[in-house]
C-alpha cells in the first residue's frame, strides 16, 4: 500500500513535470517561432504584449478559448470532436517514455526520469504516432467541406508514407544498441562511448526529413499551404480547436520527435562525444542538473533547425513529397540497415 | 505495474482534451446568425452540395503499401533486438527478407502505383 | 505607328468583293461584309501573317442601321503591322473561337455588354454580369446611373429604422444586385460538370491574386476542367469614360490596374496625343520623366509579382524582404508626384508638376542599392532544388499559343517570342535609351519568372540613363507642352477644354503585366464617343484552363502567379 501510494506519488509528480513542459512550453514556442521568424525576416515582431512579447501566448490562447463555438452545418458532430482528442492525447503521451536524464535519488528512492520505461518504449512512440492518421482523416471527413476533405487526404497521404520511412529508419539505431526501451538506448552510447550519430548519418538525415513531413513542416507542409488550401483540414474548426491542431503538430510533435531523435541519435543526456574515446562536458559546473541541461539543449538545437528551414525553403508539390518517400527514401533505409548489420558487430568490437 | 504512468497520464491527457472540446461553448458567445455555419467555399455558394462523395482512390494504394510495410517492420523489430546474438545466420537470412520484400517495392514502382497523381502519360 | 499599308491588301480585294481599305493617319481599318468576315480573318491570320489577337469589340451607334459596328484588331509581329478589320451588325456575328481562343472571351464580354449573339460559339455566357441580369450595359440607350429596381434597406435603416431627415435621407431604390441563387445558376451554365468533385476556388481566397472565381473539376487531385467567372470588380469604366473629359478619364486609367498605375496613365495619355496628333510638342524633359517613373513602376510591380509568387510557393521570407523595397519605391513615387497607389501624374501634354528638389539623388542611391538585393534574393530562389522542382516544366506555353490566346509581356516572351511595344511601337523616351528584352526559351512558369527578374535589371538600365539625362538638362526646361495656336488647338494644364478632333485610335503602351491598349472613337468635342479598353491581364488569363488541364491543383497557384493577372484591369 505504501509503495504504492509513494508510487503514485512520484507519477503524479513526473506528469505535472511533463505537462508544464509540453503544453507550456509548447505554447511558448509559438513565441519562438515567431521571433526566429520575424528576425530572419528582418522585422522585431510580436513587441507589444509584455515585455518584448512576452506575453503574447497568454494572450493569443485567450483569444482563442473565448471565441464563439460555430459547427458546419452538416457535419458529423461526434467525429468533429473526437478527431481533437486523437490528435491531442496520443502525441501527448509520447513524452511518457522520454527520458529526461539519468535515475537519481531523492528522498532515499531511486527515481528515473521517465514516466514509462518499458521495455518497448520505442515501440510504443511508433504506435501512438500511428494514431495521428487517424485524428487527420477524422477532421477532414466530419467537417464535410471539400477543402478540408482534400487537404485531410493530402496529409494523411504524407504520414502515411513517412511513417514507414521513420520506421525502418530507426532499426539502424536499434540494431547497434539492441533493446527497444528508450532509457537503456542511452545507456547504451554512454556505455559505448559513442553517439550512433557517427555511425549511422544517413539515418540520422533520413530520420530528420521524415520529422519534417510527419509534423507537417516544410518543405513538406502542402497541407497549409494557405494559397491552395486555406488551413486545409482545419478550415472548418474554430477557437481553441484550431488552435490545438497547430499546437500539437508543429509543436508538441516536432518536440517529442526531436526528443526521440536525440535519445537515438545524439546521446541523450551526455555531454559532448569524441567517438569511441570518452565524454567531454564544458557544463560541469552545473553539478547534477547537467544532463538535464545537455538534453535540452539538443532538443532545442534541432528544434532551431526545423524552425530555420521553415522560413528559407519553398514547398513541394505533394506528388513530389509522397514519391521521395517511397522512392528515394526507402530503399535509402534498406540500405542503412543492410550497411549497419555488417558493421554493427565492429561496433561492438 | 511498469504502465502504471503511463495509464494514469492517459486518463489525464483525456480529461484535458474533453475540457478543450468544450472550452469554446462554455467561455465564448453564442450569436447564430442564418448563414454563419455555411461550409467554407470561398464565399460562394456551393456546386456539390455533399463533400462526403468518392475521393481519388490513390490514396487507398498509398493505405495498401503502408500495411505491407509495417508489417514488414514488425516482423524485422525482434530480429533488430536479438541481431547481437544470432551471429552470421541472422544477417543472410534477413538480408534475404529484406531483399525479397524491396523486389515487392520495384514491382509497385514499376506498375505505376506511386505515380498515382496522373493517370495518363506525363512527360516531366 | 505600325499601321499597315494599303498596298499589302491589293490582292485581297481581288477575292472579297466587298472589302474596302481606309488609311488614315492614326488607323488603318478594313471595311467588310459580315458574310464575309471569317474569311477575310482568316486569310488574314493564315496567309498575311497577321497571326496575333489584339482586340475585338464593337462600338453601338443607335441612330444608324445596321446599329453596331464590330471591329478586330490584329498584329503580324514578324512584320510589326497592325491591321482593324470592321464590319457593321445588326445583332449576331459569327463566332472566331475556332481562330483564336481569345476571341472567345472578347465575344463573352461582347454579348454581355452589348447583347450581341455570336453563332457558333461553344458556351454563350455573360462575362462579367450575372446569369440572370436582364440588360445590356453598355448599350447607348442604358443610362449611366443604372436602372433602380431593387430595395435594398441601408444600413443606417436596419441598425436604428428608418428615421434619417433631409439630406440623409438616401433613396432606397438601388440597381439589382445578385443574389445567393443567381450566383449558383451562374456557377451551373459556366462549368458542366464532367468528374468527381467541382471545387470553388473563389472570390474570397487569399491564394487567387484579387477576386477571381475559378471553377476546377477535380478528379482527385487532378483538374480534368476548368473555367474562370470574372467580374466581381466590374466597376463600369467603360461606360464611364463616354461620359467623362479626356482628362477626366485618366484617373480611372490607374485605378484599372492599381500595381502599375504610372504606366497606365502614361499609356492613355499617349494614347490621347496621338489621337490629337501632338507627340512632337510634348518637351523631352517630360518625355524622360515619364519614362522613369514608368520604369520605377515596372520594378514596383515585379516587385509586388515576386513577393506573392514566392509566397504562394511557400518562400514566406521573399515577400517580406520584397516589400521593404517597394516601400523605398512608394516613398520616392510620393515624394515626386505625392501619391503611392493611385497616381495621376502624367498629363495630355507633359507632366503635372516638375522633379521636385534632391529627386534625383534619392532615384540614384535605390538605383545603386537594388541590384546587390536582386542578387541576394536570386541566390535562395533561382538554383534551390524544391524552387526549380516546383516551377520547371509546369505551364508550359509554346509559341502558337501565344499568337492562339492573344498572350502578351512577360508571358509571350517567356516563350521565345521579343514582343514589346516599348521597341515595336516605342513612346515617349523609350526610342532614346538603350535597353535589351530577355527572352525566354521554354515557355514555362520558371521562365517566366527569370523574364521578370531580368527585366528589372533592364529597368534599373533605363533609369540611370534617364536620370543622367535629367541631370544635364536646365532647371527651366518645360515640362508640359506649348500649343503652336491656341486659337485652334488648346491645351489645357487642367485639361478642361481640350476638344479632340473627329477620328478613332489604337494605341497601347508596355504595362510589367502584358500590353494596355487604348481604342478610342471620337466623334469631336470634349468627351469620347467609345473607348474600349484592351486589357492584357484578361488575355493572359484566358490561357489558364489549357495550362491547367491535367494538372494537379498544387500546379494552380505557381501558373496563376506566373501569368500575374490583376482583376482591376480584367474587369474594368
Amino acid at each position: 500500500m505504501e509503495g504504492l501510494l509513494a508510487q503514485l506519488i512520484i507519477i503524479g509528480a513526473k506528469i505535472l513535470v511533463i505537462l508544464a513542459v509540453v503544453l507550456g512550453l509548447g505554447a511558448y514556442l509559438t513565441l519562438v517561432e515567431r521571433k526566429v521568424a520575424a528576425h530572419i525576416q528582418r522585422r522585431p515582431g510580436p513587441m507589444v504584449v509584455g515585455w518584448h512579447g512576452l506575453l503574447q501566448p497568454l494572450a493569443d490562447g485567450l483569444k482563442l478559448i473565448t471565441k464563439e463555438d460555430i459547427f458546419p452545418r452538416s457535419g458529423n458532430r461526434f467525429l468533429y470532436n473526437l478527431a481533437l482528442v486523437l490528435a491531442l492525447v496520443p502525441a501527448v503521451l509520447v513524452f511518457a517514455v522520454v527520458p529526461f536524464g539519468p535515475e537519481f535519488e531523492v528522498f532515499g528512492l531511486k527515481v528515473k526520469p521517465i514516466l514509462t520505461d518499458v521495455n518497448v518504449g520505442l515501440l510504443l512512440v511508433f504506435a501512438l504516432g500511428s494514431m495521428a492518421v487517424y485524428a487527420i482523416a477524422l477532421a477532414g471527413w466530419a467537417s464535410n467541406s471539400k477543402y478540408a476533405l482534400i487537404g485531410s487526404m493530402r496529409k494523411a497521404g504524407i504520414i502515411v508514407s513517412y511513417e514507414v520511412v521513420i520506421t525502418f529508419a530507426v532499426m539502424g539505431p536499434i540494431i547497434l544498441a539492441g533493446t527497444l526501451s528508450t532509457y537503456e538506448i542511452v545507456q547504451n552510447q554512454i556505455e559505448q562511448k559513442l553517439w550512433y550519430l557517427w555511425v549511422q548519418p544517413i539515418a540520422f538525415v533520413i530520420y530528420l526529413f521524415a520529422l519534417l513531413a510527419e509534423t507537417g513542416r516544410v518543405p513538406f507542409d502542402i497541407q497549409e499551404a494557405e494559397a491552395e488550401l486555406v488551413t486545409g483540414f482545419t478550415v472548418e474548426y474554430g477557437g481553441i480547436k484550431f488552435g490545438l491542431f497547430p499546437l500539437v503538430e508543429w509543436y508538441v510533435e516536432v518536440l517529442s520527435l526531436s526528443a526521440i531523435g536525440v535519445v537515438l541519435f545524439l546521446g541523450g543526456w551526455s555531454p559532448i562525444n569524441i567517438p569511441f574515446v570518452g565524454f567531454v562536458d564544458p557544463l560541469f559546473f552545473l553539478g547534477p542538473l547537467s544532463p538535464f541541461v545537455w538534453f535540452v539543449l539538443k532538443v532545442g538545437l534541432l528544434f532551431l533547425f526545423v524552425l530555420w528551414l521553415h522560413w528559407t525553403l519553398p514547398r513541394y508539390r505533394i506528388d513530389q513529397i509522397t514519391e521521395t518517400a517511397w522512392k528515394v527514401m526507402l530503399p535509402l533505409t534498406f540500405v542503412n540497415l543492410v550497411l549497419t548489420a555488417i558493421i554493427a558487430p565492429i561496433v561492438w568490437r | 505495474m511498469d504502465y502504471l504512468g503511463f495509464l494514469v497520464f492517459a486518463f489525464v491527457m483525456l480529461g484535458i482534451a474533453l475540457l478543450m472540446v468544450f472550452l469554446n461553448y462554455l467561455l465564448g458567445p453564442k450569436a447564430p446568425s442564418s448563414l454563419k455555419d455555411y461550409p467554407y467555399e470561398c464565399g460562394v455558394p456551393l456546386y456539390d452540395k455533399s463533400a462526403q462523395t468518392t475521393f481519388h482512390q490513390g490514396y487507398y494504394l498509398l493505405g495498401l503499401l503502408l500495411l505491407l510495410f509495417d508489417i514488414e517492420a514488425a516482423f524485422l523489430f525482434p530480429w533488430t533486438v536479438v541481431y547481437r546474438y544470432l551471429g552470421i545466420f541472422g544477417f543472410v537470412e534477413m538480408f534475404l527478407f529484406i531483399f525479397i520484400l524491396t523486389y515487392g517495392l520495384l514491382y509497385a514502382w514499376r506498375k505505376g502505383m506511386l505515380d498515382w497523381q496522373f493517370e495518363e502519360e506525363y512527360i516531366d | 505607328m505600325p499601321w499597315a499599308k494599303e498596298e499589302d491588301f491589293i490582292e485581297l480585294k481581288k477575292r472579297f468583293s466587298s472589302l474596302e481599305i481606309e488609311v488614315k493617319p492614326t488607323i488603318t481599318n478594313l471595311h467588310i461584309s459580315k458574310s464575309e468576315l471569317i474569311e477575310l480573318l482568316k486569310a488574314l491570320k493564315e496567309e498575311k501573317g497577321y497571326k496575333l489577337f489584339i482586340d475585338h469589340s464593337v462600338v453601338d451607334f443607335p441612330d444608324k442601321s445596321p446599329r453596331f459596328q464590330a471591329f478586330y484588331i490584329l498584329y503580324n509581329v514578324d512584320e510589326r503591322k497592325r491591321i482593324v478589320v470592321k464590319t457593321w451588325t445588326d445583332g449576331t456575328l459569327p463566332s472566331i473561337e475556332k481562330l483564336w481562343f481569345a476571341g472567345k472571351w472578347a465575344e463573352r464580354e461582347c454579348y454581355d455588354m452589348f447583347g450581341i449573339i455570336y453563332e457558333g460559339h461553344e458556351n454563350l455566357v455573360r462575362a462579367f454580369m450575372w446569369e440572370t441580369y436582364q440588360y445590356h450595359p453598355l448599350r447607348k440607350d442604358f443610362p449611366l446611373e443604372g436602372y433602380a429596381n431593387d430595395y435594398l434597406p441601408s444600413l443606417n435603416e436596419v441598425l436604428w429604422g428608418d428615421n434619417l431627415q433631409g439630406l440623409m435621407n438616401y433613396d432606397k431604390m438601388h440597381t439589382p444586385v445578385p443574389t445567393l441563387e443567381d450566383l449558383e445558376i451562374t456557377e451551373k451554365k459556366r462549368l458542366k460538370k464532367k468528374a468527381q468533385l467541382v471545387l470553388n476556388w473563389g472570390p474570397l481566397h487569399p491564394g487567387t491574386h484579387g477576386t477571381m472565381w475559378f471553377l476546377f473539376d477535380l478528379e482527385g487531385e487532378r483538374v480534368v476542367q476548368c473555367d474562370v467567372i470574372l467580374g466581381q470588380l466590374h466597376r463600369g469604366v467603360e461606360k464611364l469614360a463616354e461620359n467623362e473629359m479626356y482628362n477626366q478619364f485618366l484617373v480611372y486609367t490607374d485605378r484599372m490596374d492599381y500595381i502599375s498605375a504610372l504606366c497606365s496613365n502614361q499609356a492613355w495619355v499617349v494614347a490621347v496625343e496621338r489621337l490629337l496628333g501632338i507627340e512632337d510638342l510634348v518637351p523631352e524633359k517630360a518625355k524622360y520623366i515619364r519614362t522613369m517613373m514608368s520604369e520605377l513602376q515596372r520594378i514596383n510591380s515585379h516587385l509586388l509579382w515576386l513577393g506573392t509568387y514566392a509566397l504562394d510557393i511557400g518562400a514566406l521570407t521573399i515577400f517580406l524582404y520584397a516589400f521593404k523595397e517597394r516601400e523605398k519605391l512608394m516613398d520616392i513615387i510620393e515624394g515626386i508626384t505625392g501619391a503611392r497607389l493611385t497616381i495621376s501624374y502624367p498629363r495630355v501634354g507633359g507632366v503635372r508638376m516638375d522633379l521636385p528638389e534632391g529627386a534625383l539623388e534619392v532615384i540614384k542611391a535605390f538605383v545603386k542599392r537594388f541590384p546587390k538585393e536582386l542578387k541576394d534574393w536570386e541566390t535562395i530562389l533561382s538554383r534551390n532544388r524544391v524552387w526549380l522542382r516546383r516551377n520547371t516544366g509546369v505551364g508550359v506555353v509554346n509559341r502558337e499559343d501565344v499568337y492562339f490566346y492573344g498572350l502578351t509581356g512577360a508571358v509571350a516572351r517567356g516563350s521565345g517570342i521579343p514582343y514589346d511595344i516599348r521597341k515595336f511601337e516605342p513612346y515617349d523616351a523609350y526610342p532614346w535609351v538603350e535597353f535589351d528584352i530577355p527572352v525566354g526559351e521554354n515557355g514555362d512558369v520558371y521562365d517566366r519568372y527569370l523574364v521578370r527578374l531580368e527585366e528589372m535589371r533592364q529597368s534599373l538600365r533605363i533609369i540611370e540613363q534617364c536620370v543622367s539625362k535629367l541631370e544635364n538638362m536646365p532647371k527651366s526646361a518645360p515640362f508640359f507642352a506649348e500649343s503652336p495656336d491656341p486659337k485652334k488647338l488648346k491645351i489645357p494644364l487642367d485639361g478642361i477644354g481640350l476638344k479632340v478632333p473627329e477620328g478613332e485610335i489604337y494605341s497601347s503602351g508596355e504595362n510589367p503585366r502584358g500590353e494596355l491598349g487604348f481604342y478610342i472613337y471620337s466623334t469631336g468635342g470634349v468627351k469620347p464617343y467609345r473607348v474600349k479598353i484592351r486589357p492584357g491581364s484578361m488575355y493572359n488569363l484566358c490561357v489558364y484552363p489549357k495550362l491547367m488541364k491535367d494538372r494537379v491543383i498544387a500546379d494552380a497557384v505557381a501558373v496563376l502567379a506566373s501569368l500575374d493577372p490583376v482583376v482591376g484591369e480584367i474587369d474594368r
